[in-house]
């Protein structure tokens, strides 16, 4: 399928999403970046919003800008809109220079955080909008207009005025302009943030669908961290302007480069170490309170570094008894405990004075068997479920 | 047993009663205003309108007498005198006044919303710590009198006034204009007086719209100007009628103005009025004027309620 062949798409909506599974251009050698920044700086005054950024995006890239408010992810991505001006540095797209392109030249779509809906036109206005920009002829206008609102689900909607909607369909509405002229990249700026949660998780594998049908590559900005994993190939941890980490998510979660990241990007345990020495695919470190700890890693660390043993809750193991293999384990008193449903999570005061949070699975219906407030327990967590964070 | 109440107490009975009427009191309030300042006038005024005029004092014969009774008013009606608005008809001083009221309100509406406008623009997208500043300048002027400013205009508009000597001082002419006691002064002391009426409505308009849209707009291809006219412009719709009412509506009525700016061919009927009243002496007549006119001003009142019952509907 031809990646902007929208009838077909329309008439055939369910196209298989197998694009996806083996989809890592980011590892292939000499593969040309379809965006690309380099040594890119956005100062305000005094106030630098993005820090020396270099960062490539491959075509049909589903890429996640993540990050804490402030951190310049919006920027960023209003950088390749083009609604601000580089201060240093280039931004490349599809081998171009976008320096002296304004927006309205650019190949680029954006989709923004309170939709900009224009109120005083209706819902095919909007869509046809750009389109009427282009001088495309009026029956082509209205043939695109009818089949991105069949994209989106709102044909029943064309005659709307914005101000009848709901945020769920103004949402959809705002997607189906964005995507009316084909762009080549769409940028989604916290495209989700007005709707509340059940909407937006249904939303958000619509969004992935939608990509992988379209076969054109997203942006999104988010701050929030599930919809950055359910949704995209690639995430960008950002914070003051830098990116600290560009990885899949589950690379990202798993092994993160940074407490930062690993805080960012869910919850984690961190006790500070030392390193004394290593075994083979080890690393044998001792915690600050004197307990040894190891972790299974090829990474080599200078003996005597100041490192975190950093682990997941749902990597750590709690029993009342000390395990019968204990690497890793730390005695200490449950603290709190937070009944999740789905999970139980357990915050234990270690006797070195420290917390970690634990999380067990409710696999079977709890009973009066189930550890309580200030018992006294052994924490406990693999080699491999754990992570040596230097930084 | 049964459902238990509380004890009536008199003294809740009384506040609520008191709540009561000050609530149907604040809801009927506007109205006795609008009977009092507005309807009991306008009778007046009509009732004038069907007199006959008279050497009296006061100038007429009443058509009507409040003692005679339900009958005898009834009697006062059936000699009621339309001869008042059939005069009106047959001089043409009387509908070239009205004409010519509207032509020059209506040119005036424009000029002030060509500059308004603009400025209203500029005001809205200025530096956001600038904005009260610029306000101010626009009703700064309502702080001394509006007869005097219109006077001070006298004399820059004169021949030997400061803008003729400044256009000739520049070299940009070498005789004067005669712009005093023409119909140009008029138009200048129009807009120069409503301005800030067209300003205020525009500004408030245009600050509150939102800047995303044009993003949105340069976004899928549309350049500046463009978006200006497919945005911006529709967008202001409310503020534009709303400006242009509060210009239009009192220029058709003016009389301050076309006095001291006009010239002698200056026709508006805010200046027949006048003369009618003051110098002809003839109320019933002058009322049948002010009747008339009123009539004329509804109808751009019922328009501009009307596109805001619109507007309001659509929540823009």
């Amino acid at each position: 399928m031809r990646p902007h062949d929208w009838r077909r798409l329309v008439s055939n909506p369910k196209q298989p999403a197998a694009l996806n599974r083996s989809f890592h251009p980011w590892l292939e050698k000499d593969k040309q970046p379809f965006i690309e920044f380099q040594n890119v700086t956005k100062r305000y005054g005094a106030v630098t919003a993005v820090d020396d950024l270099s960062l490539k995006i491959y075509e049909r890239e589903f890429f996640a800008l993540l990050g804490p408010s402030g951190c310049g992810k919006t920027t960023l991505m209003r950088m390749l809109a083009g609604f601000e001006q580089v201060t240093q540095g280039d931004v490349f797209l599809a081998g171009e220079n976008l320096a002296d392109v304004p927006p309205y030249r650019r190949p680029v779509n954006m989709m923004f955080q309170s939709y900009a809906l224009f109120p005083h036109m209706s819902v095919e206005k909007n869509i046809a909008f750009g389109l009427k920009q282009d001088g495309m002829a009026k029956s082509e206008i209205n043939d695109r207009v009818a089949d991105m609102l069949a994209l989106v689900k709102m044909e029943d909607f064309g005659k709307r005025k914005p101000d009848q909607l709901s945020g769920g369909q103004k949402q959809r509405v705002a997607l189906a302009r964005s995507l009316a002229k084909q762009p080549k990249l769409l940028l989604l700026d916290e495209p989700l943030g007005a709707l509340d949660r059940k909407l937006r998780e249904e939303t958000q594998f619509e969004l992935v669908d939608l990509q992988e049908k379209l076969g054109i590559t997203f942006m999104i900005v988010t701050h929030d961290q599930e919809e950055a994993m359910t949704v995209a190939d690639r995430i960008a941890v950002m914070d003051h302007g830098r990116i600290i980490q560009v990885d899949p998510p589950m690379e990202m979660y798993e092994r993160p480069n940074s407490r930062y990241v690993a805080d960012f990007l869910g919850d984690i345990n961190l006790i500070a170490s030392k390193t004394v020495g290593h075994a083979k695919g080890k690393v044998l470190l001792q915690s600050d309170s004197g307990q040894d700890l190891q972790v299974n890693t090829s990474e080599e660390f200078a003996v005597g570094r100041n490192v975190w043993f950093a682990s997941r809750p749902e990597k750590l193991n709690i029993s009342r008894k000390k395990p019968a293999k204990a690497l890793n384990a730390l005695e200490g008193e449950v603290w709190d405990i937070a009944y999740l449903g789905g999970l139980t999570v357990y915050k234990v005061k270690l006797d070195s004075g420290e917390f970690v949070k634990a999380a067990v699975l409710n696999s079977a219906v709890s009973g009066a068997d189930m550890i309580t407030w200030e018992e006294r327990v052994w924490v406990s967590c693999s080699p491999q479920g754990a992570r040596v964070l230097i930084s | 047993m049964g459902v238990l109440l509380p004890p009536r107490r008199a003294g809740v009975d009384i506040v609520s009663a008191l709540q009561s009427i000050f609530k149907r009191a604040t809801i009927w309030l506007p109205y006795l205003w609008l009977i009092v300042f507005f309807l009991a006038p306008f009778l007046l005024v009509a009732k004038l309108s069907v007199s006959e005029p008279a050497i009296a004092q006061p100038p007429y014969l009443p058509a009507m007498n409040w003692l005679d009774g339900p009958i005898g008013w009834w009697c006062d009606i059936k000699t009621f005198s339309i001869s008042n608005y059939t005069f009106l008809t047959q001089d043409a001083l009387y509908w070239k006044s009205y004409l010519s009221s509207v032509q020059i309100a209506f040119i005036s509406t424009l000029l002030t919303l060509l500059i308004g406008f603009p400025l209203a623009y500029g005001m809205a997208r200025a530096p956001r710590n600038l904005r009260p500043l610029l306000l101010m300048l626009v009703i700064l002027p309502f702080w001394t009198s509006f007869l005097i400013r219109v006077y001070a205009w006298i004399g820059i508009l004169k021949k030997e006034g400061l803008l003729n000597q400044f256009l000739i001082w520049a070299g940009v002419i070498s005789e004067p204009l005669t712009i005093m006691n023409t119909n140009w002064a008029v138009y200048i002391g129009i807009v120069y007086s409503y301005l800030p009426f067209m300003v205020l409505p525009l500004y408030a308009n245009l600050e509150k719209q939102d800047g995303t849209l044009l993003e949105a707009a340069a976004d899928l291809g549309c350049s500046k100007v463009s978006a200006f006219w497919q945005i911006t412009w529709p967008l202001s719709r409310p503020g534009v009628i709303a400006g242009c009412m509060l210009v239009f509506i009192p220029a058709v009525g003016e009389f301050v103005i076309p006095s001291l700016l006009g010239g002698s061919s200056t026709l508006m009927i805010g200046r027949t009025l006048f003369d009618e009243f003051f110098q002809n002496r003839d109320w019933p007549v002058s009322s049948a004027v002010a009747i008339i006119l009123l009539l004329i001003l509804i109808i751009p009142i019922m328009l501009f309620q009307k596109s805001e019952a619109r507007a309001r509907e659509q929540g823009a």
